[in-house]
């Protein structure tokens, strides 16, 4: 799957942040530390597999110093797991990376979900409740509700 | 198509409803966004005689016109209410990245009424709307409290959210203090917080991610450019600050005072807003001694808060959104005296000058301290640092006694109890919770009235109006007193707004004796600063791209360009015009009387200084406001807007539409 995501020219950037607050998924953060001039100062940086590729933080800069570059990517999702699932495949947000074609039970996989368990669950995406063949698409938001414990 | 949402939310705490509201074009065009827009909502909606504290009060927030279409310096937000300081008009202005988040959910403000049962907090992702308890977060301070939400909330939201919060403070209901983001940014003036905590409202936090619109997105980011390339060659050699000081000295001996916009902008790059600590020990700008001090009472003070002893300690620049300058920075403050705290924003020129000349402290390290226990608190630092400047000077003249302040032992310059004295004031303890009323308040019930420097009710910016006596004008004769951020005579010579207003007198340089006086050419400055200023409020942007002067951010341009519209300068200043008038039918409607401001006899030079650069300065602060209310259109007796002026200005017509 072929997605865009942005590159930085940090030599012109002015650290206005117009960029970061601009991204829907908030992919940017300013926290990349650099020398704007002889100014200690910071500057976006791209967050490792949150970026949608939308383009909108190139469409914001004024000083014309982020480029879309093409790159090859994995799908993403966002995993809201149920309790007492194994988060390490999820980054701080909760986001994962899974091959194209990937449905809800590679979702359980992924958080080591106990088979027994994931009988139980409620589990839905994007806010409609679905069955576990559900197969995903980039973006989706999957959630799981546990019966027992809560969601 | 322009920078508008066309939408206000309004929320009834009361009730726990909400109601998303269409703006017509028409107000947009008569006051913009911002301030203008708060102005016409709070005048039609907040009843006569309402009480600050009660439900009636309405506390608005709301980002300018100009935020999210690219346009360089323009990420204020403004907040609004009938201000519980002042029993007027009171507004309060901060950075940091809340003001596109207004509008990434769609909204150009939110109006919050009604006082909540329990405690709460407003969340907004741009598709729900809803009011969620707060107990959890109750009680913790305010950058406890944003880190909490952050933890809680950023992981279940797509948009990490932006976060507008009250400290303990506010919470508290203390008429002086303010509403905080970013982990030290405030918007601490006219008593804000405490609204915010009367209604039991601890957070807004927003998480839309709704794309901005504005109508020709290019031509603002082309000027946009060329600002941004001008200030990135901008630098100044390192250790420059030492010789701010000496600077200043002779900038209050010299006969007139120079100020250029970029050489503005190149000092908040270099050091940030204390470039003007060591100017103004020295200049006679800055107030010393609680208002009655010379330059010889703080001698070599200009060393001690020496912008590069800052500069030293800070680990990064903050900008707050759409800032290319990047005055603000977090120091590192881990490990030194009196340090509670691993890190700070970086003090501001106000906070520094009041908790360190003012009161003649000379730790610059405790001010780093104090800078933080007030952020997290939630307090602002000007009112908090002129009451505790009567308090040292009522304890000097035994007024106060030593059982009174709880023991402290309240001298000119005594860290220890400064300290001691502000977190009593923070946490409403025992000698500090008179003083959390600011010094109005202390003072009625005290004593000590003619040592309590305060302008109908609020304590005045640390700028002195007899170092430049335009700026005692707007002390008095603006609708929310004693802000100092409304018009300085030294800003006007840097602006050069008479290049875009065919009515402003040029700026030139002049003698100083000559802002002294009453005439009508001082009163069209003052006014033209006054109408600039609401403007720029109103387009959301920040004071110091006002400062840097017209040729360098060009607010028309922008305007233009985002909005689609072709106005010449007059018709924006009118705007401003406009802003300014309704905030006074504000008051008018509130029963607030601005013919009973005045400004306090030592800050009007009653009696003269005996040296220094303020030496033997008496200000005509009454004759000067008469003639500004007089330019203004406005009776120059009571200050009450004249029935001519409301009809040139479209009031009447404006005040029946509604949302």
């Amino acid at each position: 799957m072929i997605k865009q995501q942005p590159v930085f020219d940090y030599l012109n950037c002015v650290s206005c942040g117009i960029c970061a607050q601009a991204c829907p998924v908030s992919a940017l953060e300013m926290k990349k530390e650099g020398k704007s001039g002889k100014y200690r100062n910071i500057f976006p940086e791209l967050l490792p597999g949150v970026c949608i590729g939308c383009g909108q933080c190139a469409a914001s800069c004024p000083m014309e110093v982020i480029r879309m570059e093409e790159v090859e990517r994995l799908m993403r999702v966002k995993i809201l797991p149920p309790h007492g699932s194994d988060r390490r495949a999820l980054d701080e947000r909760s986001w994962a990376e899974l091959p194209e074609g990937s449905t809800v039970r590679d979702v359980l996989k992924l958080i080591r979900c106990n088979p027994a368990k994931a009988r139980l669950l409620l589990v839905s995406v994007n806010g409609e409740r679905c069955p576990l063949s559900r197969e995903l698409r980039d973006g989706d938001v999957v959630g799981f509700f546990f019966p027992v414990s809560g969601g | 198509m322009n920078s508008f949402m066309g939408k206000i939310l309004r929320v009834d705490l009361s009730t726990g409803r909400f109601e998303s509201l269409d703006v017509p074009q028409e107000v947009y065009e008569a006051v913009l966004a911002g301030k203008g827009l708060e102005a016409w909502y709070l005048y039609n909606n907040i009843p006569a005689g309402a009480d600050p504290l009660g439900p009636e009060n309405i506390l608005a927030f709301a980002p300018g016109a100009l935020c999210g279409t690219g346009a360089f310096l323009t990420g204020r937000w403004t907040v609004a209410c009938k201000s519980p300081l002042t029993g007027g008009w009171g507004d309060a202005n901060c950075g940091g990245l809340f003001a596109p988040a207004i509008k990434q959910c769609g909204y150009d403000a939110i109006f919050v009424s009604g006082i909540a049962e329990k405690p709460v907090y407003l969340f907004c992702d741009g598709k729900t709307v809803e009011l969620r308890d707060a107990a959890p977060y109750w009680g913790l301070d305010a950058t406890e409290a944003e880190l909490a939400l952050h933890r809680e909330l950023d992981p279940v939201c797509r948009k990490k959210p932006c976060i507008a919060l009250i400290g303990p403070a506010g919470e508290k209901c203390s008429l002086i203090s303010g509403i905080c983001n970013e982990g030290g940014r405030i918007a601490a003036r006219s008593g804000v917080g405490a609204v915010m905590g009367s209604k039991k409202l601890k957070a807004v936090v927003l998480a839309g991610a709704r794309p901005l619109p504005c109508a020709d997105r290019e031509k603002v980011q082309a000027l946009s450019r060329e600002l941004g390339r001008k200030l990135l060659k901008m630098t100044l050699p390192n250790g420059l600050g030492v010789f701010l000081g000496p600077g200043g000295r002779a900038m209050g001996h010299l006969p007139y005072m120079p100020l250029d916009g970029s050489m503005t902008s190149l000092m908040f790059r270099q050091w940030g807003t204390q470039a003007n600590t060591s100017l103004a020990i020295t200049s006679g700008d800055g107030p010393i001694k609680n208002w009655a001090g010379t330059p010889k009472d703080a001698r070599l003070m200009d060393m001690v808060y020496n912008p590069e002893r800052i500069n030293k300690i800070e680990s990064a620049k903050y900008h707050c959104y759409s800032c290319p300058l990047g005055c603000g920075g977090k120091l590192n403050i881990r490990g030194r005296k009196y340090a509670e705290f691993d890190e700070t924003h970086k003090p501001e020129y106000e906070t520094i000058e009041a908790f360190g000349p003012l009161l003649l402290n000379w730790s610059m390290d405790s001010i780093l301290q104090l800078n933080e226990l007030l952020n997290r608190a939630g307090m602002d630092s000007i009112s908090a640092g002129n009451t505790v400047a009567w308090a040292i000077e009522c304890y000097e003249n035994g007024i106060l006694t030593k059982e009174q302040t709880d023991g402290l032992e309240l001298n000119w310059g005594n860290t220890e109890a400064i300290l001691a004295l502000v977190n009593k004031m923070v946490a409403r303890e025992g000698f500090g919770d008179a003083l959390a009323d600011g010094v109005k308040r202390a003072s009625e019930r005290f004593g000590g009235k003619e040592y309590a420097m305060h302008v109908g009710g609020q304590e005045p910016g640390m700028h002195d109006a007899r170092n430049d006596p335009q700026l005692g004008i707007h002390f008095v004769a603006e609708p929310a007193p004693g802000k100092h951020t409304v018009g300085m005579g030294i800003e006007y010579g840097a602006m050069s707004l008479c290049d875009i207003c065919s009515w402003a007198p040029p700026a030139r340089l002049h003698p100083k004796s000559r802002d002294l006086e009453d005439t009508e050419e001082l009163a069209l400055i003052s006014k033209a600063n006054a109408c600039y200023t609401m403007l720029v409020d109103g387009a959301g942007g920040c004071y110091y791209g006002q400062m840097m002067g017209v040729h360098m951010w060009k607010l028309i341009d922008y305007l233009n360009a985002a909005e689609g519209w072709d106005y010449d300068g007059d018709h924006y200043m009118e705007i401003g015009e406009r802003i300014q008038c309704l905030r006074q039918l504000f008051n008018i409607k509130q029963g607030f009387d601005p013919a009973a401001v005045k400004l306090p006899d030592r800050m009007q030079g009653i009696p003269p200084l005996p040296s220094g650069p303020l030496k033997g300065i008496t200000l005509k602060n009454k004759e000067q406001v008469a003639a500004h209310w007089r330019a203004f259109g406005w009776d120059d007796k009571t200050g009450v807007p004249l029935r001519s002026t409301v009809e040139r200005l479209g009031i009447r017509t404006l005040t029946e539409v509604t949302p």
